[in-house]
C-alpha cells in the first residue's frame, strides 16, 4: 500500500509523534473543538465560529455545504416551476421554499456583512464593510436575494423574476472559485491531459475541485436514476414526460464527457500506460464498463428506434447506480472474493445445476401423467425446480403424487445445502479478505510507525483505510502499543538507525553508554597484546583511534 | 494514487485538441438524438392532448345528452337502442368539434383503435377509445374492456376508456370516464 505522493510544492508536513497520541486522535474522533477563546470580542468570536476558514472543527465548512446544497434545491424549484402540472398544485409549497431559502440567504448576507471587519481579506481596508459590499462575492450575494425584494416595490415580470432567481446559482462560485484556483495552482506547469487525469481520477494535484468534480457525477447519478424510477409511475411520467427526456439527454452529456474524460486521461495512471492498450484495459475496467452502460442504452434507443423496439434497454438505465460503486470499495472487495473464490463457486454452481435438472427430470417423469398442464415437458419443470431447491415455494405448481412428493422432500432437503453453499461461501471468503486486508493495513501501519511518527500523508490514509475495514479504536490502539512495545525493545537491541538515536537526546546518552560499554567489555575480553599487533599489521585503525583505545584499556 | 511528472509544455497538443474535438463531437451527437427524443416526446404530448380533449369532450356531454332537446342529436342518449349508436356521433364529432385533430405523427385525423401493438409502428398517435363493460360481482377481473365500435349503442350511460399510442406504439393510458 503506497502512501500518497504530495505535489512539490506542499508545505511542510505535520509530524505526529506516536508515542504520545491516542487512536481517536489518529482517526479524527477526538472532537476536542475548535481552539476558539471566549475570551475575545463577541465579533471575533462569531467570526471564528462561523467563518473563520482556518479553524479546524468550527462551523465554516458545515454553512457553506448546506448553503451550496440550498442553492442547488433553489435550482431545481426553479426548473419544476416549469412545469405547470407541478407548479400549479403546490404553488404555495414552492413560494414558502422560495421565502426560506431567501431567509437563509440574507441571514448568511447579513453576518458575512457584520463580521467583514474580522475577515483577512477586508480587515486591512480603510473601510472593511464597504469593501466587502463592493466585493465579487458579495456582490453575487446581493444579486441573489434582491429579486426578491424588488418585487414588492416594483411589478416584475414572472419570467424576469425567474431569470434574476436563477442568479442565485452564481453563489456557488463562492465554492467553485477557490476550488478552481487551487487546482490551478497544484497544476502549475502540467499538460492538459495531466489536469483533465486530476479532474477525473484520485491525485494529489485533484484538490478540492476533483471532490466538487465527484459530487457533481454523484448528484447526477442519484438524480438520473431517481427519475428513471419516477418514470415508471405512470401518473408521475404522464405529466411531466419532456422534462424526462431533457433530463435525461443532459444526464447523458455529463456522463459521456466524463467517459471521454476517463478514457482519455487514463494513460497518466501507471497501470494503464499505452496510448491503445492502456485506454483498452481502462475501457475494460468494470467501472468503466458500467459508465458505459450508463449512456449506451440512450444512444441505441434514439438511433435504432426505427429498425429495433430497444425500450427495454431503458431499465438499463439503472445501472447508472453502479457509478457509485467507484467511491465505494466494497464492491472492489466482492469482485476479488468471487475471482478468488471463483473454482469454488463454479463447482457448486455446477452441482446446483445438476440438481436442478435431475428435480425437473424426476418431476416430469412423476407428475406430467398426473398433471400434463404443469409438468408438460423437462424444460418448463425447471422453474418448478428452481423453485423447490431455491426454498421459494410459491405453491403455483406443486406435486400431487405420492412418489413425486416423497421426490420433492428429498430433493428439496438436499437443495437447503446445495443452494446455500455458494453465499456461505462468499459470506466466508468476504470474511476472509476483510481480515487479509486488515491485516494487511496493520502491517503498513507497522512499517509506517517505525520510524517513532506519522506524516498527514499517513494520516489520511490510515483514516480512509481505517473506515474501509472497519477498525476500530481497540484495535488502533492495541496496535499502537504493539509498534510502541516493538520500538522499546528495538532500542533495546539498538536496532534503530543512528539518525533517529541522535535525534533523541535522552536515547542518544543511553546508546552512547551502551558502546562505551561494549568496548569496555572488548577491552577485557580480548587479548590486548594480539589486538595491537593486529590493528598495526593491517593498519587499519588511526594513531588517534589507537590512542583512545589503549586510554580505555588503562582505564580498567 | 499516483504522481506524474509535470511535462515542459503545458499548452494543448494536438492529441489534446483531438479528443477536444471528440468531446464536442459526442456532445453534438447527444444534442441531436436529444432533440429527436424530445420531438417525439412532444408529439407523443400532442397525441396525448387530443386524447385530452376528446376525453373532456366525451366527460362534459355525457351530463347533457340524456337531457330533452340535447343539441347533437346524433351523440344523444335515452334514445333507441338501434339508432343511437356511436357511429354517427363519432361521425359528427370528426365533422365538427374535432375536424381539425390531427394525428401528430403523421398529420392525417387520428384512427381510433382497439389497442397499441409495439411492434406495428403504424398505430402511433393513433386514439386507443375502449368500452368497459363490468363483469359480474366475484370476478376475477371488474370489467372487460373492447374497442367501441360504429354500432355500439349510446342510449346509455357508457363506461370508457381513452389512451394513445405514443412513438414507440405503446400505449399512454389517459382517462377512465363516464359518457
Amino acid at each position: 500500500m503506497a502512501t500518497p505522493n504530495t505535489p512539490n510544492n506542499a508545505a511542510p508536513q505535520k509530524l505526529i509523534d506516536i508515542d504520545s497520541v491516542h487512536a481517536k486522535e489518529l482517526l479524527g474522533l477526538e472532537n476536542a473543538g475548535p481552539q476558539i477563546s471566549t475570551d475575545q470580542p463577541l465579533r471575533k468570536w462569531l467570526y471564528d465560529w462561523t467563518l473563520n476558514p482556518n479553524i479546524p472543527g468550527n462551523f465554516q465548512k458545515s454553512i457553506d455545504s448546506w448553503v451550496g446544497i440550498l442553492i442547488v434545491a433553489n435550482l431545481f424549484a426553479l426548473v419544476l416551476e416549469h412545469v405547470p402540472a407541478l407548479f400549479e398544485p403546490n404553488k404555495q409549497l414552492f413560494h414558502y421554499f422560495d421565502v426560506f431559502s431567501i431567509a437563509i440567504f440574507v441571514m448568511e448576507y447579513a453576518l458575512r456583512f457584520y463580521l467583514a471587519p474580522e475577515d483577512e481579506e477586508f480587515q486591512k481596508k480603510r473601510s472593511p464593510r464597504t469593501a466587502y459590499f463592493f466585493s465579487p462575492f458579495a456582490i453575487i450575494d446581493l444579486l441573489a436575494i434582491a429579486p426578491f425584494f424588488l418585487q414588492a416595490f416594483i411589478p416584475i415580470d414572472l419570467r424576469a423574476l425567474r431569470f434574476l432567481r436563477l442568479l442565485r446559482i452564481l453563489k456557488l462560485f463562492r465554492i467553485i472559485i477557490p476550488a478552481v484556483k487551487e487546482f490551478s495552482e497544484l497544476n502549475k506547469g502540467r499538460t492538459f491531459r495531466q489536469k483533465i487525469h486530476a479532474l477525473v481520477f484520485v491525485s494529489p494535484y485533484g484538490g478540492k475541485l476533483q471532490s466538487i468534480f465527484d459530487t457533481f457525477i454523484g448528484v447526477w447519478v442519484i438524480i438520473s436514476v431517481l427519475a428513471v424510477v419516477l418514470e415508471s409511475i405512470h401518473s408521475v411520467s404522464y405529466l411531466i414526460n419532456v422534462e424526462f427526456v431533457i433530463l435525461d439527454t443532459i444526464a447523458v452529456a455529463i456522463f459521456t464527457v466524463e467517459y471521454l474524460m476517463r478514457i482519455y486521461a487514463c494513460v497518466e495512471e501507471p497501470r494503464y500506460h499505452g496510448a491503445f492498450m492502456g485506454r483498452f484495459r481502462q475501457a475494460r475496467n468494470t467501472a468503466t464498463i458500467i459508465d458505459l452502460l450508463a449512456i449506451l442504452p440512450f444512444f441505441l434507443e434514439v438511433l435504432l428506434s426505427s429498425v429495433l423496439d430497444l425500450r427495454f434497454l431503458r431499465t438499463f438505465r439503472l445501472a447508472r447506480l453502479l457509478k457509485l460503486t467507484r467511491y465505494n470499495d466494497s464492491t472492489k472487495i466482492l469482485t476479488t472474493v468471487i475471482a478468488r473464490e471463483w473454482p469454488v463457486i463454479s463447482a457448486s454452481a455446477f452441482i446446483m445445476i445438476l440438481m436442478v435438472i435431475m428435480t425437473a427430470s424426476l418431476g416430469y417423469v412423476f407428475e406430467h401423467e398426473a398433471q400434463p398442464e404443469k409438468f408438460d415437458n423437462i424444460p418448463n419443470s425447471v422453474y418448478w425446480a428452481v423453485i423447490t431447491l431455491a426454498s421459494v415455494g410459491y405453491g403455483d405448481i406443486s406435486p400431487i403424487t405420492p412418489i413425486g412428493r416423497f421426490m420433492t422432500v428429498v430433493m428439496a432437503l438436499l437443495g437447503i445445502g446445495i443452494f446455500a453453499i455458494p453465499a456461505a461461501l462468499l459470506a466466508s471468503a468476504f470474511g476472509d479478505q476483510l481480515h487479509k486486508e486488515r491485516e494487511m493495513l496493520k502491517k503498513n501501519l507497522r512499517d509506517m510507525m517505525k520510524d517513532g511518527h506519522l506524516d498527514e500523508n499517513e494520516i489520511q490514509l490510515l483514516r480512509t483505510e481505517a473506515k474501509r475495514l472497519h477498525i476500530t479504536i481497540e484495535e488502533l490502539n492495541a496496535l499502537l502499543e504493539h509498534v510502541h512495545d516493538e520500538r522499546l525493545h528495538a532500542q533495546q537491541r539498538s536496532i534503530l538507525p543512528l539518525h533517529v538515536i541522535a535525534e533523541r537526546p535522552a536515547q542518544a546518552v543511553e546508546h552512547y553508554k551502551m558502546l562505551l560499554s561494549q568496548i569496555n567489555q572488548l577491552a577485557l575480553m580480548t587479548d590486548a597484546v594480539k589486538f595491537e599487533q593486529a590493528a598495526k599489521a593491517s593498519e587499519n585503525l588511526s594513531p588517534k583511534e589507537m590512542a583512545l583505545w589503549q586510554q580505555i584499556k588503562s582505564s580498567q | 494514487m499516483t504522481k506524474t511528472p509535470a511535462h515542459p509544455g503545458t499548452s494543448p497538443t494536438f492529441a489534446d485538441w483531438i479528443f477536444i474535438a471528440i468531446v464536442i463531437a459526442a456532445l453534438g451527437l447527444v444534442a441531436y438524438l436529444g432533440e429527436i427524443a424530445y420531438e417525439h416526446a412532444q408529439q407523443t404530448e400532442k397525441s396525448k392532448r387530443n386524447g385530452e380533449a376528446m376525453a373532456a369532450w366525451l366527460t362534459e356531454a355525457s351530463a347533457q345528452r340524456f337531457e330533452a332537446n340535447y343539441k347533437i342529436p346524433a351523440c344523444a342518449g335515452g334514445g333507441d337502442a338501434k339508432t343511437s349508436l356511436w357511429g354517427a356521433c363519432l361521425e359528427h364529432l370528426l365533422a365538427n368539434d374535432f375536424k381539425d385533430m390531427r394525428n401528430p405523427f403523421k398529420g392525417v385525423a387520428p384512427q381510433f383503435i382497439e389497442q397499441c401493438n409495439p411492434a406495428d409502428k403504424s398505430l402511433t398517435g393513433e386514439i386507443v377509445l375502449l368500452k368497459m363493460t363490468p363483469t359480474p360481482a366475484g370476478s376475477a377481473v371488474s370489467s372487460i374492456n373492447s374497442k367501441l365500435v360504429a354500432e355500439d349503442s349510446i342510449d346509455q350511460k357508457l363506461q370508457l376508456s381513452i389512451g394513445i399510442c405514443d412513438k414507440g406504439a405503446y400505449l399512454v393510458k389517459i382517462a377512465d370516464f363516464e359518457f
